[in-house]
């Protein structure tokens, strides 16, 4: 990276961030970045703004098709706040006035937290969806993060609670002081090494993976796990559709910050499990493979599992599907325009949380089930030039819908709505299903969006 | 929330290709469309494309607005299309970059992806579109279709008539599009 | 046919028509400071006439009727004034002095307007070596016309302009040229048109497009070219043959002319023009930064202004070059376009592409202006030898000498090089070859009168000629309107002035803004 050099000086003041953190949508410094099954990352908004809400989305970079809207990666917030704060508080303004402008908020993180190095982590916890929320502090915090984020939406506005404030500022002064002595850039190094542990193995992480809820582990002790179904040991939700690609952008961080240390992780590793890390990665694809990690096929899956039931441009606010297929749980008290969501998995494992847009959400709140807008009829295309595994179910999809005549579709999605806004509007809210969906077999496998 | 129907259901916060629009129903998350995001976005890709624009390529906003900009392309040498200078006109939509500019060929060009009115077939320019794709990628999407057209059927080009020529007859479709060239694009 | 029998005559033709082998041609035209049009007859009894000018070889006067429809042509004649004494009134002249047919003789008189159309009396193109004239008639324009079919908005419409040849000798229609729903400047100093050798340049403002046309011996005018939306004669029969494999939907030859649907793409012209100037920023920077802000400021900021502009006049530089003024539609419309940005290009239209371009402030083309005035100025390549006495800055020292008095006193350059560039492209035969006019002979008031052809306001005193090498001796004086000066002086009076290219003969016409009759005036050597 061309501003490698730079950020060596410990240039924490100036704009320039290197091209890696640049994120591909807004071109600027990532601003809460979420990171993608794939391994690509963007800024929270622009990985919502890029979503399909008629279908499952594709990542900008690699085109990896995913459906849900995976949480915030905090690790990497704080690292970047820590390592770019300028041009992060920039974007945070930036953000903070479109945010106010259209009336939805980001979700928010109180102050300064060494995340990962939560002792408290999941780790005791045993229901799921309990330990830890994505957006949020741990549960211990709640109470004063509820407290903070009250007096945000009062304001609507993004301005920073004093502690944060505090805290950035400290870090700003911390930052500034680094670049005068050697001495203190090796404090921070040190302080990056404890953030940048894996919780599971303690150690600096290795080949990092982030998972659909935000949280970062090496790839080997998530693999490491006899589950096929991959869950986050800390908050105990499933990744969907497998498991996630190492973060390639993290993990160039790390080696490139932490030579020796990463090496000796490598060499070490390899030791451990007498396989050299290429055949290793060769090993957990084909697994992967087995696992569904491609939602192109579970999202047909889910598809045909749930009916016609469909529902553009709502999302679930716990795992973030988007679009919700299947029973939507509509949240009758949530006053945010937004409002507040879930999928039926997600209802029925009793997530009560705050929503993804800071909703102020509480268990308390009752759900109703919303209808569809409207009924679901679509045809399944074969998918013409898509790299990535088209394999099973599509097939067998386009197959058992032979009788279609698919070459007319021009969409080349997986499935696409025969729906048009005139149509919609004349027929109301049902349309009749001329082409019914033929139901594939469902496979359990590729389903793992649930408990 | 249902309230919040028609209007932000048209504004749809998604990439990708059709069957979508103002169709009513209930948006739950929010569209976040804004002027402002797509607006930098742009002003990024400007100062970018000035610091390194693509070989042979160059793009800039046609007076001020940011969301009109005009292209050139000289044609690749090697090329029938050597020697001509093609304009074309990008217009950039408000959601950009969750949507895909729309690019015109001002300059009269025989390709069998590019159609009378001056549309392009270009993939990445419908349903390949990724917001992580910019003007600079278009444009070298741009000018590599002038080295290699799509001629063949499954790529739908645009005038057929032109792409049978061009896998009939390459050497008689190559004077063409010379010719072409010299009279429309010089 | 200007032969008498008088001394005056004789010792002209002797000195002007058959000089002595070996006369410098300057020499022998210092002969025209002693023989001048120093006799005035006023208030002539005359025809009410709409008089537009001498040939340029002298042959004819052009005159058109105060109704706009028909065209009368004179011969001028050099009064012959050897009368016996009592035919002569009290200055030794004849009776029949005071009447108009005296000096000219009607030769023949043509309804060139048909209904509801009017004769263009600004308008008159001589093709000399042919003696053909070039006559248009129009009918009445409409302001609010739909801009259709390709048209461009803001100009106006004329339902039908009409190009007559004729020939002047018997006033024969050789042929005709129509343009429909179109518009094209024909007032004075508007250079809708310009002739260069047999070739005839027509600007149609509403559809942007030159049309060359040439004018063959046998009298027919044959479309050369169009240039604007294509550039070669055949390029739209070739764009045509080449789709047509792709669109079998255009068939019906004579309906889709009219149906030609909006194209999105730039008019060929204008891609020649935006590519030159393209092209020219992109080689004046190597740097490839340096050379994307250039081009960022200075083509694609003002590329929608490049595409906006539109043809305003065009010149022949020779054959195959044009020099075409392009503005904004508001400038193309207005009288007085000097506030309005303007470009000049320089075109072949042979290879279509374009030479040069510069803006109205451009000092390059100021200094070719300044020193090449002259081949501006051409409208043939084998113009008659007295159209190069037409004194310009550039084969005229005093005239030079003119023009840096004026580059001098200007307040700021730019805006003197504006000025000046005003001027271009020039108006085809709108100066008179007239001696007296030669700045080399005479000194006289630019400001009163000159060789340009146009109305001017009419000065209370007569305009004074003297001689340039006899330090300032007064050789004659010229006045319009009546003898006695008017005693009306609230009336604003507009004067035209008809020099005779060769013989000492003059027409001054004044007209007050009202309609009173025209008060004429004949100038002449008695």
């Amino acid at each position: 990276m061309n501003n490698q050099g730079k950020e060596d000086y410990g240039d924490i003041g100036s704009e320039d961030f290197p091209d890696e953190f640049q994120c591909c949508v807004c071109l600027d410094i990532m601003y809460k970045p979420v990171v993608l099954a794939c391994g690509h990352i963007s800024c929270f908004w622009c990985v919502f703004k890029a979503m399909d809400s008629f279908r499952e989305s594709h990542c900008p970079i690699c085109r990896n098709p995913y459906n849900h809207f995976p949480s915030i990666c905090r690790l990497l917030h704080f690292l970047l706040l820590k390592l770019y704060p300028s041009a992060y508080k920039r974007r945070e303004r930036q953000v903070a006035e479109e945010e106010k402008k259209y009336g939805h908020t980001s979700p928010r993180f109180d102050g300064f937290s060494d995340s990962l190095s939560d002792k408290a982590l999941g780790v005791q916890d045993t229901s799921p969806h309990t330990a830890a929320t994505v957006f949020n502090m741990t549960q211990r915090r709640d109470s004063s993060l509820i407290q903070d984020s009250s007096v945000n939406e009062a304001n609507m506005t993004m301005i920073p609670t004093t502690s944060s404030q505090e805290s950035t500022t400290n870090m700003a002064k911390q930052g500034d002081s680094m670049v005068k002595s050697e001495v203190k850039n090796e404090a921070r190094k040190q302080i990056l090494m404890t953030d940048l542990q894996c919780t599971l193995c303690k150690q600096l992480l290795y080949r990092p993976i982030v998972l659909n809820c935000g949280h970062v582990y090496c790839e080997a002790c998530i693999n490491n796990q006899v589950n096929k179904v991959c869950r986050c040991p800390a908050c105990q939700s499933v990744h969907p559709n497998g498991f996630p690609n190492v973060c390639f952008v993290l993990e160039h961080f790390l080696e490139e910050h932490f030579p020796e240390e990463y090496s000796a992780r490598k060499v070490s590793l390899a030791d451990q499990l007498h396989t050299n890390p290429s055949e290793r990665t060769a090993r957990k694809r084909e697994q992967a493979t087995e696992c569904s990690s491609f939602p192109r096929r579970a999202y047909l899956s889910w598809l045909s599992d749930r009916g016609t039931k469909f529902h553009p441009a709502v999302g679930c606010d716990w795992c973030g599907m988007y679009p919700i297929v299947g029973e939507r749980y509509k949240c009758k008290d949530c006053v945010e325009e937004i409002g507040f969501d879930l999928c039926e998995e997600c209802y029925k494992s009793s997530s009560k949380l705050p929503g993804r847009f800071n909703q102020q959400h509480t268990p308390e709140h009752q759900f109703v089930i919303e209808k569809p807008i409207f009924q679901l009829r679509f045809e399944a295309v074969p998918p013409e030039h898509h790299d990535t595994g088209s394999l099973g179910i599509t097939e067998e999809v386009m197959v058992s819908n032979s009788s279609n005549d698919t070459s007319q579709d021009e969409v080349d999605g997986a499935a696409s709505l025969n729906l048009s806004p005139d149509s919609l509007q004349d027929l109301g809210n049902s349309i009749a299903l001329p082409v019914p969906f033929n139901n594939p077999s469902e496979d359990q496998e590729y389903t793992d969006s649930g408990t | 929330m249902m309230s919040n129907s028609m209007m932000t259901m048209t504004l749809g916060g998604g990439g990708g290709g059709g069957g979508r629009g103002g169709v009513g129903g209930g948006r739950s998350w929010p569209s976040t469309t804004s002027v402002s995001a797509s607006g930098k976005r742009i002003q990024k890709e400007m100062s970018e494309l000035s610091i390194d624009p693509p070989p042979d390529c160059s793009a800039s906003p046609k007076g001020d607005s940011l969301y009109h900009w005009v292209a050139t392309i000289f044609g690749p040498p090697g090329t029938p299309y050597e020697g001509g200078i093609f304009f074309l006109d990008i217009a950039f939509p408000i959601d950009y970059p969750f949507k895909p500019p729309k690019v015109l060929f001002k300059t009269r060009i025989y390709h069998c992806n590019v159609d009378s009115a001056g549309n392009v077939s270009l993939d990445i320019l419908k349903d390949g579109w990724s917001p992580a794709l910019t003007i600079s990628k278009v444009l070298l999407a741009l000018r590599s279709i002038f080295t290699n057209p799509a001629p063949s059927p499954a790529d739908k080009p645009l005038v057929p008539g032109i792409a049978h020529l061009y896998l009939a007859d390459r050497v008689k479709h190559d004077e063409l599009a010379a010719e072409w060239t010299l009279r429309f694009a010089r | 046919m200007f032969r008498r029998n008088n001394v005056t005559a004789r010792i002209f033709e002797r000195q002007m028509s058959n000089p002595a082998p070996g006369t410098s041609v300057h020499r022998a035209r210092r002969f025209y400071e002693n023989i001048v049009p120093s006799h005035t007859i006023y208030d002539i009894e005359c025809p009410d006439l709409l008089f537009r000018k001498f040939t340029d070889d002298g042959q004819y006067l052009v005159t058109f009727s105060r109704n706009h429809q028909d065209l009368i042509v004179y011969r001028p004649t050099w009064l012959s004034f050897s009368c016996k004494v009592k035919d002569c009134y009290a200055d030794g002249l004849p009776n029949k002095a005071n009447k108009f047919e005296s000096f000219f003789t009607q030769l023949y008189s043509v309804t060139l307007a048909s209904t509801g159309e009017f004769i263009c009396k600004d308008f008159f193109l001589y093709i000399e070596g042919k003696q053909f004239g070039i006559f248009a008639t129009s009918t009445a324009q409409i302001h609010d016309a739909p801009a259709v079919g390709g048209a461009i908005q803001g100009v106006p419409s004329i339902e039908k302009i009409t190009f007559h040849l004729l020939r002047l000798e018997d006033g024969v229609i050789l042929d005709e040229r129509v343009f429909c729903n179109d518009y094209v400047h024909l007032a004075h100093s508007m250079g809708g048109v310009f002739l260069y050798d047999d070739l005839l340049a027509i600007v149609s403002l509403r559809y942007q497009r030159i049309h060359i046309l040439q004018i063959r011996d046998s009298g027919n005018l044959v479309d050369v070219r169009a240039i604007g939306k294509y550039c070669h004669e055949d390029d739209e029969l070739f764009l045509n043959s080449s789709v047509q494999v792709s669109s079998n939907h255009i068939e019906n030859g004579s309906q889709h002319i009219e149906h030609i649907p909006e194209t999105p793409f730039l008019s060929g012209l204008k891609q020649r023009l935006l590519s030159f100037i393209f092209r020219g920023i992109w080689n004046e920077e190597d740097d490839p930064n340096l050379r994307m802000q250039c081009l960022k400021k200075k083509f694609y900021f003002h590329f929608q202004d490049y595409v906006d502009l539109i043809i305003w006049k065009v010149q022949f530089l020779d054959r195959h070059h044009l020099l075409i003024k392009f503005g904004s539609v508001d400038g193309g419309m207005a009288r007085n376009a000097d506030n309005h940005p303007a470009f000049f290009a320089v075109y072949n239209m042979e290879t279509a592409e374009i030479i040069s371009f510069y803006q109205n402030t451009a000092e390059e083309l100021y200094s070719l202006f300044e020193l090449f005035c002259d081949h501006f100025h051409s409208s043939s390549k084998n113009s008659s030898l007295y159209m190069n006495f037409i004194s310009s800055h550039s084969n005229n020292i005093h005239a030079l000498e003119q023009l840096r008095s004026n580059k001098n006193k200007a307040t700021s350059f730019p805006q003197f090089v504006k000025k000046m560039l005003v001027n271009l492209p020039f108006n085809c035969q709108s100066q008179s070859p007239s001696p007296y006019f030669d700045q080399s002979l005479f000194r006289y008031d630019e400001k009163l009168i000159s060789a340009t052809d146009r109305h001017r306001q009419s000065a209370e005193h007569p305009i004074k000629f003297s001689s340039r090498r006899q330090h300032n001796i007064l050789k004659f004086k010229i006045k319009p309107g009546p003898e006695a000066g008017t005693s009306d002086c609230r009336n604003k009076k507009i004067c035209s002035f008809l020099f005779h290219p060769v013989l000492p003969l003059a027409i001054s016409i004044q007209q007050t803004l009202f309609f009173q009759p025209a008060v004429v005036n004949i100038h002449f050597r008695r």
